[in-house]
């Protein structure tokens, strides 16, 4: 894994991802009516286990959208959401939402998944915008499960097997300093490569 | 004396005696391997995240493969007063998190690791006795090192004893 990212570089993906975050806020915003504000990006590269712990606890139950990224620079983008805080976010969505449940599981489903489709291709627009590079997503797919069983899978989904992980993360927060959910995208290996080359940093 | 619970990571592995437990939390398309000596109560597990180390050239962690995560925990099991001949398997894991309508074999890698699981276990001759592999559902895996007890626990489901 690119673990030998130099300063430089790290500010420039900081960069494109605040960028990219800052579309995804906005389109947060609107959709949920309410202010979202959002931390500066981080480019993290670390063990596994402790790329978990960053998040949360491994057996915490989120709610997980991820879109596989194909084109130019493949990969994942996966935003994740803490259980209390999607019921709230479906609640505003939804009339009449109470709880999760079988009744209503197909139609909060495709919620979520809409949900992950708008910010993850607005992140990706712009991403696209500056590199020039042609990046198309997947349909959405949901999970509401453990925190460890989603990071893992998601990242070896990227094809990132290496001890060492690499994540660009932004964390949403909205007016009540809860965490509004967390947005990463996981490149697979060699496609910061080609975003670093393609912003004439590499 | 006070049982502790002593936490397994993503590839990594550990040995315990009674009146300990074993845990592993979060096994998505991982799967986890608990071996239990039923005649000298020892208890190992293992979490792997990939079936073959072949044509991976870093290999520092060998720990997360099948092919050496399994070797490596009979050995340890061994070295704690383990005997093989009293060795039996219970295995978990091996989730589809994510529904995909695509069959990339890479997503599918789940299944390729509860595969891999066994043909190791069988390679080393250690019968399996219990599975509860595939699904959409993420699983967190306990061994009583007492009794030799696997336990799954799954998000809004009560644990179960495999």
């Amino acid at each position: 894994m690119e673990k030998n990212l130099s300063e430089f570089e790290l500010d420039a993906l900081r960069e494109i991802s605040n960028i990219g975050s800052g579309n995804a806020a906005t389109v947060l915003s609107q959709l949920v009516n309410k202010k979202i504000d959002m931390t500066v990006p981080q480019v993290d590269v670390l063990p596994f286990n402790d790329m978990i712990r960053k998040i949360g606890a491994e057996d915490e139950k989120f709610v997980a959208v991820l879109l596989r990224v194909f084109g130019d620079a493949p990969g994942n983008i996966l935003y994740l959401m803490g259980y209390k805080k999607a019921e709230s976010v479906m609640k505003y969505m939804l009339k009449d939402y109470k709880e999760y449940n079988t009744e209503n599981e197909e139609l909060s489903t495709s919620v979520y998944q809409e949900i992950g489709n708008i910010l993850g291709n607005s992140y990706l627009n712009a991403i696209s915008k500056m590199t020039g590079l042609t990046l198309m997503t997947s349909v959405p797919a949901v999970a509401i499960d453990m925190l460890a069983a989603i990071l893992t899978t998601s990242f070896i989904y990227a094809q990132q097997y290496d001890d060492y992980v690499l994540a660009i993360d932004t964390h949403f927060i909205d007016d009540n300093k809860d965490v509004g959910g967390s947005f990463i995208y996981i490149p697979s290996p060699g496609s910061l490569d080609k975003i670093l080359k393609n912003l004439g940093i590499k | 004396m006070e049982s502790k619970e002593i936490k397994i990571g993503i590839g990594d592995l550990n040995i315990a005696f009674p009146p300990d437990r074993l845990i592993t939390l979060g096994l998505g398309s991982c799967v986890g391997i608990a071996i239990y000596d039923y005649k000298n109560k020892v208890a190992g597990l293992a979490h792997i995240m990939l079936p073959d180390s072949d044509g991976f050239t870093n290999q520092s962690n060998p720990l997360k493969f099948a092919d050496k995560a399994i070797p490596s925990l009979i050995e340890a099991m061994v070295k704690s007063g383990g005997n093989p001949a009293y060795f039996k398997a219970k295995i978990a894991g091996g989730a589809s998190m994510f529904a995909f309508s695509d069959k990339n074999p890479m997503m599918d890698i789940g299944t390729r690791n509860g595969t891999a699981v066994k043909e190791n276990l069988k390679k080393y001759n250690i019968p399996i006795t219990a599975e509860d592999l595939g699904g959409n559902s993420g699983r967190t895996m306990i061994i009583d090192a007492e009794t030799g007890k696997v336990f799954i626990r799954m998000v809004g489901k009560d644990m179960k004893e495999l």
